[in-house]
């Protein structure tokens, strides 16, 4: 083994071994629907995310997600010559502050909890062209995004939980930008519910 | 030592036999969920009256008062092949009725559908995302639990059906009545 590696792995060992004594680990993978705002609502998106909790009073989240049919066909139907099938989807990429506050009882274990964060949103545009006189094409745009919500996790066995959590994202766009196909900020509200491993 | 003084190395079954043992034989971990499985089926009003058949499982843990409801349906639409998977949480209510669990249920589905027939403009296929709301009640009788259950989707696939179904105990844990609740 080169000593480099042993020195990385050697770092490594140590500052798993250094993590706090009360911090957790939570993974959470779930479905969402975006309910209301500038996009579609009602298609299914798929997420994942992985939060770190200090001492259980504050996470540091890192979150994904995949949404098909993303934007409402009527917003971007200028980019849809006639001939073409038209689809967009996004990814999402956030990094997120969450603070919870476990309440335990007869009730089980509920930790309702705050969150807010900044990440990206990169949408792609797909025309399909169904036409001989028509073209394919593929646009896409990245913007900058800022979500806020709410949420709860229910403990159903000492690692095994779910998640209902709301949150508003807001896109920032340049509206001067000539590459994607939406020219303006979005705003929506997403909601998911997803199975949790881990605990806060 | 065999008596022909060579070691005997024991077989793997002689190795493993008093774990499987008592794998068999313990009881439920007071960990473990309780698990009730069965068939159910129905009428689905939307629009028209379309009749549905499906699986409902009931999973309950000992940490939480809910019983964790996912299910699969096939509706049997004239148009359309519809099919739902649904993730309920229910909540037994505490009435003091004996025998009888009456519940009601918040969840969510998604619904994958596809047109017999394409019609211009309108997507032939897809899958959509919907809230559920859940009402119904269990009936504690041993080996088999029947119930019957009316459920309200709202979404762009919005619906309300009415239906039943049967459940049964896979374990012999006596903390769950045969309909998932926690025993009184």
């Amino acid at each position: 083994m080169r000593p480099p590696i042993v020195v990385a792995l050697a770092v490594g060992i140590v500052a798993v071994a250094a993590a706090p004594a009360h911090a957790q680990w939570l993974a959470t993978a779930y479905i969402d629907n975006d309910v209301a705002g500038d996009v579609q609502s009602g298609r299914v998106g798929l997420g994942v995310s992985a939060a770190y909790y200090l001492r259980g009073q504050i996470g540091l989240e890192l979150d994904g997600e995949l949404h098909g049919h993303f934007f409402r066909d009527e917003d971007v139907a200028a980019l849809q010559p006639t001939g073409v099938d038209l689809n967009t989807r996004a990814a999402l990429a956030a990094g997120n502050v969450v603070v919870p506050y476990c309440l335990r009882g007869a009730a089980g274990t509920w930790c309702p909890y705050a969150t807010a964060g900044l990440g990206l949103i990169h949408a792609t545009f797909e025309g399909t062209a169904h036409r001989a006189d028509t073209e394919s094409f593929t646009r896409t745009q990245t913007n900058f995004a800022g979500n806020a919500g709410v949420g709860v996790i229910h403990a159903l066995t000492r690692w095994v939980g779910f998640r209902v959590d709301a949150r508003y994202l807001h896109a920032f766009v340049d509206e001067r930008s000539t590459s994607g196909g939406y020219f303006k900020d979005y705003g929506y509200w997403r909601v998911s519910v997803g199975v949790t491993l881990g605990a806060p | 030592m065999t008596i022909d003084g060579c070691a005997r190395v024991p077989s793997a079954t002689e190795r493993w036999w008093p774990l499987l043992a008592l794998a068999i034989l313990s009881g439920p971990a007071r960990a473990d969920p309780g698990v009730r499985i069965g068939a159910r089926g129905g009428v689905e009003l939307r629009g028209d009256a379309d009749p549905y058949a499906g699986v409902d499982l009931r999973l309950a843990f000992p940490l939480s008062p809910l019983t964790i409801n996912p299910t699969f349906d096939d509706v049997f639409d004239a148009n359309m092949t519809i099919y739902r998977l649904s993730v309920n949480a229910l909540y037994y209510l505490p009435v003091p009725i004996r025998r009888v669990d009456p519940y009601v249920g918040i969840g969510a589905s998604v619904t994958v559908f596809s047109f017999k027939q394409n019609t211009p403009g309108v997507d032939s296929n897809g899958n959509r995302l919907g809230l559920n709301l859940t009402a119904g009640a269990c009936f504690d009788i041993p080996v088999v639990s029947p119930f019957v259950q009316l459920d309200k989707g709202i979404g762009e696939l919005d619906f309300i059906s009415l239906g039943g179904g049967l459940v049964v105990a896979l374990d012999g844990d006596d903390r769950w009545t045969g309909c998932g609740r926690r025993a009184r």
